[in-house]
């Protein structure tokens, strides 16, 4: 029963009912405890029926109270027998038969909070059926009515239990266009570095931000453009950010530079080819600067640096200036000559002459290059020429001096001879000794080399290892983040799950309790079973002894009764016979009625009980108390009657 | 929701006592934050008329505004709830007694930041009004007797920040009950749909 008590106590509490921590069970509970509770599950069954919770001091009141309550359940279909004095004088056994009716009354929300989808695509029909069935009920709003293009509605959401009051949740529904522009965004600052203490801001642009930068909200000429400028101006900043760590994880990592390294020299990089290709561009123009198709090329060179391809076929808007400029000029001109056509046939003319003339000068010009070209070809000719005499004498004038050398040596030419061998024997052992002093020097210095050189590319591939070793950090790094993101999302969700379920919390309460119950259906089923066959087995047992009994004594009955009629002795055994047969019978039935008055007393035991448990007697003492109360109550109302009158 | 760093660097300023002594001066400054962006007020009343912001260096306070209001926005977009605000906070290092109120300022105001964001976009023209009248068509050039009755319909409708062009045409009994018939079929296939 404490199962069933616990669940009646729980459901009471969850609808409202103040009932006291210290009590566990319905024989706790005291009338107020009763009346309120009953009070309570009747205003949540429906919504007619509301009683005080509290009863009040006049026994007549609270008398007809009980009675109403008593009404009211008759009304819902209590099957029993019910009055008021199941509230007042209660005992255990008919208010647990009658809060567990009540309790099984109750509106079933919590079966419609487990019927609550789960899974995001479920959640998410949820969420369209909700927004159809809210404005399929809501009002239409007057286009007079709505500010800036905005019903304002209040949704109203029920709480959670019927008894908690509704949450209401402003609503805005756009409809209509009149407050609604299109995105433009314009440039905005977002200071960022003022309170960085490892990297103080530069005076300057602190002063900047101090004085002269406006807030970031103040900053884009028109009001309505607040809001999409920050937002792109954050994914920009975002987005850069994202594709600068792409970069260098990709590129930069390998290089062994530091960050901030390779961001100069990558600067650099796209400086210089940018500076390359406006010389390149600049020498190859024709002197106009940079026209139409530079500035196009330009974006096609730019588009080299990037693979996405973003500026192609648009165009920036420079070049869009510059276009309707030239056509503009153009256009201009035209303008000019065709109303004017004296002056463009003089401007022909003299456009003629001086065609001519630059055709002449041009001519001339081109002669004389070609002149200079000849005689440039001459003097390089010519050059080479000398170059080559000179080289020339220059050998025959050293072939000339060691010729007088030899000449003046002949004379004496045996002494000679030996002097010079002297000379070339110690020239070479000259050499062989320098040569051995040289490799002693040159030993320890190519030792110390290899062992630099290996040092070297030990710390290299040493280096190699940790950027390896680096790079799968980040790896592991980012994918553990991103896991942590998946399980975060996860969590979110299976709490939010789990916040939707809380809802039914004495679920597996009943669940417990029905599996027991079940079990010991089980188990009494079996003991009934046993018990009705040992009961047949006895039946039989008696049967069969009854029916050997019969027929010995009609067996003895009739040997003896024909012995009877000759001797007397027999006569006489014949009587004792028939006396014991009738004794016996006697016997049997005195045990047969023993049973009975034994299951009568064990009736009549559980009665007593049961009276015993209806605490009659101080019920008795309560209804007798109340009684004098109603009759002290009815004197006083009698008094106040003859005192007015 | 992502935040660049310097966002995140701003935001995390308000955690800091150096800056913003007290948790009152960040809440200020979000309550200024979002009444700017909700147009109700200017940022020299709201950040500069601040007593709770008086005394707080001028960079430092722009900062600090600038990344509230990056943060509003991008959250509001996101349709972000009280506790991610909170979370986002956090990870930008401010303490959870800073970082409680902020949200809860936020969350109080979603709707309407939501409005404002929603006020940038573009749609169909959106119908406002109709006008009808009923003609009795006698005759033309052509025919001598038609008699028929014909509807001339104007539909009225706005546009992006104004009145759009009206549309008008013209039907005769059974081409309008048809029309009538097939929005009614539309709006009533929202019951189905909706239960």
């Amino acid at each position: 029963m404490e199962e069933v008590d616990n669940i009646i106590i729980v459901s009471l509490r969850s609808i409202g009912c103040d009932i006291p921590d210290d009590v566990a069970s319905i024989k706790a509970f005291s009338t107020d405890i009763v009346v309120d509770g009953a009070a309570t599950a009747l205003a949540t069954i429906n919504e007619k029926y509301k009683f005080p919770r509290r009863l009040p001091n006049e026994m007549s009141a609270r008398f007809r109270i009980c009675t109403n309550m008593a009404n009211a359940c008759k009304e819902l279909g209590y099957a029993d027998d019910i009055g008021y004095h199941q509230f007042l004088y209660s005992n255990e056994s008919e208010v647990r038969k009658l809060f567990m009716w009540l309790v099984e009354k109750l509106p079933r929300e919590s079966s419609d909070a487990t019927a609550e989808p789960t899974g995001v695509s479920a959640v998410l029909n949820k969420a369209i059926t909700d927004e159809l069935e809210y404005r399929a009920e809501a009002p239409w709003t007057l286009p007079v009515a709505k500010r800036s293009g905005y019903a304002r509605r209040v949704a109203t959401i029920p709480g959670p239990t019927p008894k908690s009051p509704p949450t209401y949740v402003p609503h805005q529904q756009w409809e209509g266009l009149r407050g609604v522009h299109r995105l433009h965004a314009s440039v905005v600052v977002i200071p960022a570095g003022a309170g960085d203490v490892t990297k103080p801001l530069s005076k300057e642009l602190r002063k900047y931000y101090a004085g002269a930068l406006p807030y970031l909200t103040a900053q884009p000429p028109v009001r309505q453009d607040v809001a999409p400028s920050i937002l792109e101006k954050v994914s920009a900043e975002y987005t850069a950010a994202r594709e600068w760590e792409e970069i260098w994880n990709k590129e930069g990592m390998d290089t062994g530079l530091s960050e901030a390294e390779f961001r100069d020299r990558k600067r650099q990089f796209v400086r210089s080819k940018m500076a390359e290709y406006v010389r390149s561009s600049a020498l190859k123009g024709d002197g106009a600067g940079f026209g139409r198709n530079d500035a196009d090329s330009f974006a096609s060179f730019l588009d080299s640096f990037s693979d996405r391809g973003l500026r192609n076929a648009k165009g920036s808007r420079f070049t869009h200036a510059e276009k309707f400029q030239f056509t503009q000029d153009e256009g201009a001109a035209a303008a000019v000559a065709d109303t004017e056509e004296e002056l463009r046939k003089r401007r022909e003319e003299e456009l003629r002459a001086l065609q001519e003339r630059l055709d002449a000068l041009s001519a001339e010009v081109d002669r004389m290059e070609h002149e200079i070209r000849n005689f440039n070809v001459n003097t390089s000719q010519l050059e080479s020429n000398l170059r080559e005499e000179k080289s020339a004498s220059a050998t025959k004038e050293a072939l000339y001096r060691s010729k007088v050398k030899v000449f003046e040596l002949l004379p004496e030419a045996d002494k000679n001879i030996e002097l010079l061998q002297g000379l070339v024997s110690t020239s070479t052992k000259r050499l062989v000794e320098l040569a051995t002093k040289w490799e002693a020097v040159r030993a320890p210095l190519v030792l110390e080399y290899r062992t630099l050189k290996e040092s070297q590319d030990g710390r290299m591939t040493e280096s190699r290892r940790k950027l390896a070793q680096i790079k799968e950090f980040r790896e592991s790094m980012k994918q553990i983040a991103e896991e942590a993101r998946i399980k975060d999302e996860l969590y979110r969700q299976l709490t939010a799950e789990y916040e939707k379920m809380t809802k039914d919390i004495n679920r597996s309460i009943y669940t417990r309790r029905i599996l027991e119950i079940v079990k010991n259906i089980k188990k009494q089923r079996e003991d009934i079973d046993k018990v009705l066959i040992e009961t047949r087995a006895l039946q039989k047992e008696i049967n069969h002894t009854s029916d050997v009994l019969n027929r010995t004594f009609s067996a003895t009955d009739e040997l003896i009764f024909k012995d009877a009629k000759k001797d007397d002795a027999c006569r006489r055994a014949y009587k004792y016979l028939a006396s014991l047969h009738e004794h016996c019978n006697v016997l049997i039935a005195d045990v047969e009625n023993t049973g009975k008055l034994l299951n009568e007393i064990r009736d009549f035991e559980e009665k007593l009980e049961q009276l015993n448990q209806q605490n009659v007697l101080p019920n008795l003492e309560r209804i007798t108390a109340d009684y004098i109360q109603v009759k002290k109550e009815n004197q006083a109302l009698s008094a106040k009657l003859s005192g007015r009158a | 929701m992502e935040l660049p760093a310097s966002v995140t660097g701003g935001l995390g300023l308000l955690g800091n006592k150096a800056h913003f002594a007290t948790p009152a001066a960040g809440v200020a400054l979000t309550k200024a934050a979002v009444s700017v962006l909700l147009k109700v007020t200017t940022e020299a009343e709201a950040v500069d008329g601040e007593a709770a912001l008086k005394g707080v260096d001028r960079a430092t306070l722009k900062q600090a505004y600038a990344a509230l209001v990056s943060l509003l926005l991008e959250a509001a977009k996101h349709n972000k709830t009280e506790a991610d605000v909170k979370a986002a906070l956090e990870d930008a290092k401010v303490s959870e007694d800073r970082a409680g109120p902020i949200a809860a300022v936020y969350a109080a105001e979603i709707v309407e930041l939501r409005t404002v964001l929603s006020s940038t976009g573009f749609g169909f023209p959106h119908v406002v009004d109709a006008d009808w009248r009923l003609d009795y068509y006698m005759k033309d050039n052509q025919l001598e007797k038609v008699n028929q009755p014909v509807y001339l319909i104007r539909l009225k409708t706005e546009q992006n920040g104004g009145k759009g062009p009206d549309v008008q045409f013209s039907a005769s009994l059974e081409e309008l009950q048809d029309l009538v018939n097939t929005l009614k079929d539309a709006s009533r296939n929202l019951k189905p749909v909706s239960i």
